[in-house]
Formats: C-alpha cells, structure tokens, sequence
C-alpha cells in the first residue's frame, strides 16, 4: 500500500533522482524499516559497548531463543489489535495452558495428548475472551482483563501454586524439541517463530479472513454494511490468539521443563508493546506481522543489552519502558510526517 | 428579491452577510431582519444554507462579509459563549446535552452554582431547574439522568437552559425532525408561551405545515441567498415552495423506456411494520423497474431499506423474494448472499473504507470468488475486478492501489458502486447516492441506474433531492409518518406536487396549476 504511493510519486519528481536516494526512497516504503534500523542500530551500540560477550553464539541463540516466546504470541496479537480488540490476557493462557500439560505430563498421558491439551485449553481460553466480549456486549480490554486474574487463578488452583515436575524427561519431546543440542534443538522456537511468522503473515496479508479482520478495525460499520460477520470474526481472532499462545506454550515449556506457576506474568505487555513498536496502530485496521516479530527482538534486545552492561534487572525494567515509549513516539513522528 | 418589511423593533438584522466555505458560498448577500418577541421561520431547501446563518448567528461562524446587527448595534460574535452573553441560545438538530448528567445538570452546565467551601450547590440548582420547568409547564424530575428521556423531553431540556441563562433569542434548527404529534403540539404551545413572554424565537424547518402552524413571519432562502420575508398570513404554502425551489442547474435525467408488464416481479413486501411507528408498508418491485421512495427524514424509508438488507428486524410483515415467502435477509451478510445489495447513504461512515485502495475496496464483498486453490485472494483476479470497474464507471484515478481518501466525492461514490456491482445484485438498493457529489457524476450515476435497470436488476432509489427521485424512477412512493400515502408514476407529478404530499399536506387542484406554471423554465423569475 505504502510502496505504490511512494512509487507514484517518485515517478511524478520532475528531476530524476540519483541512485543512492532512490535507494533511500524505496527502503523508506519500508514499512517496517523502522524497526529493522533500530535493530541494527541497537546490535552496532552493543557491539562497540560490550563487544565479544554480545557477539558470541552464546548470547545469539539466548536473545533469538528469549525473543522469539514473545514474538509468536505477538503474531497472534497483530491481529487482535488490527481488528480494533486487545488481549491483556495471553500471559495468563501461557501459564495456564502450560501447567495443564505439564499436570498431563505427570499423569504419564502420551505426549501427543498432553500437546493437545496444551493447545486446546489455550484455545478455550481465546474462545471465552472472545465469545464473552461479543455476547455481552463487554469490550475485550474489560474482558481480558478479567480472564487475566481468572485464566492464571485456575493455574493456581490446578498446580497447587508449585512448579509441576516429576515427569519423564527422557523423551523425544524434551530431548528434541526443547533439547540442548546446539544445532536443532535450541532453535526448536526460533523456528516455531518462523512457522508461525509466515503462516501469519500470509493468513494477514493474503487470506480473506485477514483482509476482513482489517475491514473490522478500520471501519466497524463499513464492515458491517459490506456482509463482514463481525461477532463471528471477532470470536474466531479471540481464538485464533489462544491457539497461537498455546504454541508459544508447547515449546516454552519443552525448553524449561517444569510448568511453572509463574510462568507469563506481564508478558501481555512485552506482546502488546512488540505488537505496537512493529508497525500495528492500536486504533485498528492495519498491521504487520513482521514488524511485530522484529519488535520481540528489539524488546529482546534491550533487556540483554542492559544485562550485559550490568544494569541492575529493577533499572532494566524501567528502561525497557522508556524505549517502547521513545519507539513508538519516534513511529507515530515518522508516519505523521 | 424585496426588502425585509420593516417592522418597529428589530432585535437581529442580517446585512449583506456572506459565508463562504472553500470555494463554494453557503451564504451570499443575505439581509433580513427579525422582530422583537415573533416566531420568524426560515425555510429553504436541504444546503440552502439556513443552518450556516444560524450558525453565524449562535457564534459557531463567523461571517466572511457583511455585519450582523443585534438591537441595532452591529456585533461580532465570536464565539457560542460570546452569543450566549449576547442573549442568544440556539437548540441544534442534534442535541447537545450530556446524557449522563441530571436535567439540572444539564441546564447548569458550565455554569454551577456552587455554595460553601466551592462544593456545588446541588440542591439550589435542582430547586431553580424546578422553578423553570414550571414556568415552561413541563412535568420533569430534575433529578432525572438527561440520557433516559425522550427526545421530545431532551429539546425542552435544552429549552430550559436557554431560559435559565436568559437567553431573549431562542434559536431552533429544525427542532421536530423526530418529534411525535403530541410532542411537536407540547412543543409549538411552549413557544407560543415564550412569544408572549417577549422572547424571540427563530424557528428553522423545511416542514412547511408546521411552519405554517407556529410561525409569525416567515423567510424564505434559495441557494444561499435572500428570496422574501412575509408575514405567514399574507403568504401560502405554494408560494413558499416556487420560492424554495426557483430555478437550479439542470440535471439530466435519463430517458426511461416503459416498464414490461410482464416482468417479474422480484421483490414483493407486505404488510412491513418496523419500530417505532413504521407502517404497514406494502410494495412490489419487477426486475427492470426503478422504483423511488421519497419522504422526509424519520418517514419509515430508512428503516424499510434497513429491513430489506438484514440491518433491522421487523415486527410483522412479509418480504418475498423471488416468489419466495419469508425471503426477509437476517443479516447483510445473509442479504448479499441472496442478491441484495445496498449503497448506503453514508459513504464514510457506512460505505468505504477510506484509508484503504481502490482495490481493497472493491473486493471486500465478493473475496471469497476471488480465492485461488490454495485459498488465498489471487491478487491478479483482485486486479482485474478492480481495473474492470475503474474503467466501467470511468473512476479518475492513476492507480486502483491509490487510497480513495484522496478520491473526490464523486469518485469515492463511484468506489461504493464498483464495490456493490461486484457483488451482482438483483435488488440493488441506492440511498441517497448523490449525496456531496458533483454534477457531472450525478448524472452518470442517474445513467448507469437506467442501464442497470434494462439489464434487468431491480433497483430501489432514494435521494434528498425530490427532482432526482422524480428524474430517475418509474415509480415513486411517498412516505409519510411511517405509511405510504401515495404511488405515482414516471412524469405523473411534479416536485412541488412531492414536496408538500411528503409534509403531509394536501394540494388543492387549483394551486396545483399556478405552482406548475411557476416552474415552467419558460417564464421569467419572480
């Protein structure tokens, strides 16, 4: 959309421009380049500040690894907010979702049906945000709201409070999908990241389902007149958010074995922010899945860049907030211009 | 054009005021002048620019040129505020009172009284609302939130808090429009009251009965300019309408050949009945007919469009469909699936996406006949829906990727009639589809409906304009209070005939003559 205005009015300049401006032109129609130059430029500071230590595999495969939980929930999120909705609830869907497995687990179910239960359960818990919001008339930012206390209070009735262990570690799942091994199984949710990254942005940018999902956010009644069922979009995304928690949840809990309790809390901030900080108006009807992903990195990026310098992790919280705030400012400048 | 009767005591004068808003002029030349303690209507056409004026006068606007005189002195009034110390309140069409405060509330709005300690005064502002509700002889709670009355009890509302700030000029723009008989008769019997108290009340409508019922002076404007001023009982309803209407740019309105008898008839309702006071409504539509509804606003036509597309729920009735009883769409989704399609008449609000391209819009009703075998949207069918259309309806645009907020007006429509054609209709419902559009695509618009027509699409047309309704159908129905009171067909009566059936009135034979040769282009202005 952007790319074509850009090129139109590239075409109408009376004098041609020189090579490296329209280098500049075309990378401006970017639009997530926002974020892939705060990447860059985050990754050169680093580099120079603390050198080796950021630049070793070590590091590499922790950010990537930490980055990517929140960047496939945030998939998720693009369209929730680009339908005009929010989820304050997805940290809440982990944890619960991820103790329900792990309680399977330890019932010495297959692991198959602990993953289905894993995924379902987190499904569920969309489905009920969503079904809630439209039946009662409840906008989802009450309702997740709600389901936020409510999804992790019955995680905290299901797994007593206690981490949930105790279970055979010596399977496929664990030695595969969460392994250690540096060359598959560390990157097990990088690549789940990926998956969902492209099946997301094809479902956003070329599915009809996604297309309606931006008519929603972008004109509710328009969408309306047009035949958009919009409660049943609107479950259906709700859902769709759950599902997506649910696989963050699978490989989460592959990698750290036990069903924490603790497990999410505040996370729906990070998916909102990397959500926001990617390009996705909280107004509604747009977004970018890929934008949305790199944000997880930026917000990644941040925490183990202050780790590294030694910021104490109470002033690290408190600056991560300052970037989003300074980032998403910088967006709204740039696209306001 | 005659110059205001002169009277002995005028608290407003107008005097060669102009308003111009980009390059088109609302207000142009107007002078006239308003009587200490009279009910002064000003009438004139939708965009006449009657509000603009009253604006002006209630400070929203100022004037490019001219001055405004209040009790002799000119004035400038600068803002709403500035015309409320002035003494002039006006009660705007869509009320301005917060619902979810008391009437007291309300009628003290940014000016409590507060007691002790800066606290409000809760109580004294309860017992002074009391003591001016009585005066109105109204019967309302003070204490009641503003948000659970009827609309007819908002307007006194708001009358109340002119009276409380005592205001000697009362304006009403076009205070009725949803107002049911007793609450219109409840309110007129007020104004009489406040006449007689010596308040000034302006009184803005195109409703000429009731203008005629209330009214002590009445003037009329005609494309933003001044025509008269008459005292109501040296004037009659025709000469107001030939006044209204006068003479404007003609449209051109398509030749329509006769309607085959023998087509079938698509669309057949009976008996339709729609809250609130909506009818029975019974009519039939035949696949290549063009049929008209005109009526003015809350005279059942919305809600019976809404019906036919699934958008309301009726509380009785029948709607056939293709010989089909119980063909009645539930949903807008359900309604294009069985071939319905409606331009609606809010193209920003209800018809476009606005931020989006020409392309995205044209699709979004028919996106699943455009999904390739994996089950994406094949962008290269997307493209030739998109390109076909642009280049059917001669949209002007560089580019169908081009965002139709840079469109104009006419452009933009043209956009909702791409998006709607897509869908293939059999019942192609146009609301008022010429709404803040320019000549030239008007009449394009009135072309294609002729061609869509013959094709053999039913159509179901619209507009607030009476002359397109008359110019572009077969038939017209006229609504009124919920009903329709009359069928007319192609060419068998003329605007003013429409324009006074749709106030409820009843013209005599005799002035019907005189009114149809006022109109004859043939005959010199008055």
């Amino acid at each position: 959309m952007n790319g074509s205005s850009a090129g139109a009015s590239a075409a109408k300049s009376p004098i041609s421009p020189s090579a490296p401006r329209m280098l500049l032109r075309r990378l401006g129609a970017i639009d997530e380049i926002g974020v892939i130059g705060a990447i860059v430029l985050l990754s050169v500071l680093l580099a120079i500040l603390v050198g080796d230590t950021f630049l070793s595999t070590n590091n590499f495969v922790n950010v990537s690894r930490q980055a990517s939980y929140v960047g496939i929930m945030a998939v998720g999120m693009v369209f929730v907010i680009a339908m005009g909705d929010i989820d304050l609830s997805v940290g809440s869907i982990w944890m619960l979702s991820s103790v329900s497995m792990a309680i399977a687990l330890r019932e010495e179910l297959p692991i198959w049906l602990a993953v289905l239960i894993c995924m379902v359960v987190a499904t569920l818990c969309g489905l009920l945000n969503g079904a809630l919001s439209v039946w009662l008339r409840i906008p989802t930012i009450i309702v997740t709201l709600g389901t936020l206390s409510l999804f992790r209070g019955l995680g905290l009735v299901v797994s007593n409070a206690t981490p949930v262990s105790g279970y055979n570690l010596e399977t496929w799942f664990f030695e595969w999908i969460g392994g250690r091994d540096p060359v598959f199984g560390i990157w097990t949710s990088v690549w789940a990241m990926v998956l969902v990254g492209i099946a997301g942005w094809l479902l956003f940018t070329r599915s009809a389902f996604g297309r309606r999902v931006q008519a929603i956010g972008s004109n509710l009644q328009a969408a309306r007149f047009s035949g958009v069922r919009i409660g049943r979009y609107r479950i259906m995304v709700m859902a769709l958010m759950g599902f997506i928690v649910g696989i963050a949840a699978v490989v989460a809990l592959a990698f750290n074995r036990n069903g924490s309790p603790t497990v999410g809390v505040g996370t729906e901030l990070y998916v909102i922010a990397a959500t926001i900080i990617g390009g996705t108006a909280l107004t509604g009807g747009s977004g970018s899945v890929l934008g949305a992903i790199l944000g997880a990195i930026i917000i990644q990026l941040i925490q183990n860049g202050l780790a590294l310098l030694a910021v104490p992790p109470a002033w690290s919280t408190a600056v991560t907030g300052i970037v989003i705030i300074v980032a998403v400012t910088l967006d709204y400048l740039i696209k306001r211009r | 054009m005659g110059e205001p009767v002169a009277t002995p005591s005028e608290i407003v004068r107008l005097d060669h005021v102009v308003k111009r808003f980009g390059g088109i002029t609302a207000v142009n030349d107007v002078s006239f002048a308003v009587a200490t303690g009279e009910i002064h209507a000003v009438v004139g056409e939708n965009g006449a620019g009657k509000s603009t004026i009253m604006k002006m006068l209630a400070g929203v606007h100022l004037p490019d040129a001219g001055t405004l005189l209040l009790r002799g002195d000119p004035v400038v009034i600068s803002d709403p505020l500035d015309a409320r110390r002035r003494g002039i309140s006006i009660v705007f069409q869509e009320l301005n009172l917060f619902p979810h405060l008391s009437v007291a509330g309300n009628v003290f709005a940014n000016r409590e009284l507060s007691g002790a300690g800066r606290l409000l005064d809760e109580r004294r502002m309860v017992a002074e609302t009391r003591h001016i509700l009585d005066e109105m002889g109204v019967e309302l709670d003070p204490r009641t939130k503003v948000g659970k009355l009827a609309v007819g009890e908002k307007q006194l509302v708001e009358i109340a808090r002119a009276l409380q700030q005592e205001s000697d000029i009362v304006i009403m723009d076009e205070p009725n429009s949803a107002l049911n008989a007793a609450e219109s008769e409840r309110l007129f019997d007020l104004l009489r009251r406040l006449r007689d108290r010596g308040i000034t009340i302006i009184y803005v409508s195109h409703r000429l009965e009731e203008v005629f019922a209330i009214a002590d002076r009445i003037t009329v404007i005609r494309d933003g300019r001044y025509q008269w001023t008459r005292p109501i009982a040296e004037t009659t309803i025709p000469d107001v309408i030939a006044a209204m209407i006068g003479r404007r740019l003609e449209e051109t309105f398509p030749d329509r050949q006769p309607v085959d008898p023998a087509a079938r008839v698509v669309l057949e309702v009976r008996g339709l009945t729609c809250p609130p006071t909506v009818g029975p409504i019974d009519f039939a539509v035949r696949s290549g007919e063009i049929v008209g509804f005109a009526g003015l606003e809350g005279s059942g036509i919305d809600e019976t469009l809404h019906v036919l597309f699934g958008l309301g729920k009726p509380t009785g009735g029948d709607v056939v469909y293709r010989g089909q009883e119980g063909g009645r769409p539930t949903s807008p989704f359900d309604a294009i699936r069985q071939g319905f399609a409606l331009i609606p008449a809010n193209r920003r609000e209800e018809g476009l996406m606005t931020g989006w391209s020409i392309r995205r819009n044209a699709s979004l009703c028919v996106l699943d006949d455009l999904l390739d075998r994996v089950g994406l949207i094949d962008r290269t069918l997307e493209r030739n829906l998109a390109d076909g259309y642009v280049r059917q309806l001669s949209v002007t645009t560089d580019s169908i990727d081009k965002r139709v907020v840079n469109l104009s007006g006419g452009n933009q429509q043209k956009v909702v009639v791409a998006k709607w054609l897509a869908t293939e209709p059999t019942v192609l419902i146009l609301n008022d589809p010429t709404r803040g559009v320019d000549i030239g695509a008007k009449s394009e618009i009135y072309a294609l409906c002729d061609r869509l027509a013959r094709g053999g699409m039913a159509l179901l047309f619209t507009s607030s304009e009476i002359e397109e309704t008359l110019g572009v159908c077969d038939r017209v129905l006229v609504f009124y209070k919920g009903r329709i009171i009359r069928s007319i067909a192609r060419g068998e009566a003329s605007k003013a005939d429409v324009m006074h059936w749709v106030a409820g009135g009843v013209i005599p034979e005799v002035v019907e003559v005189e009114v149809a040769q006022e109109l004859d282009p043939r005959l010199p202005t008055a």
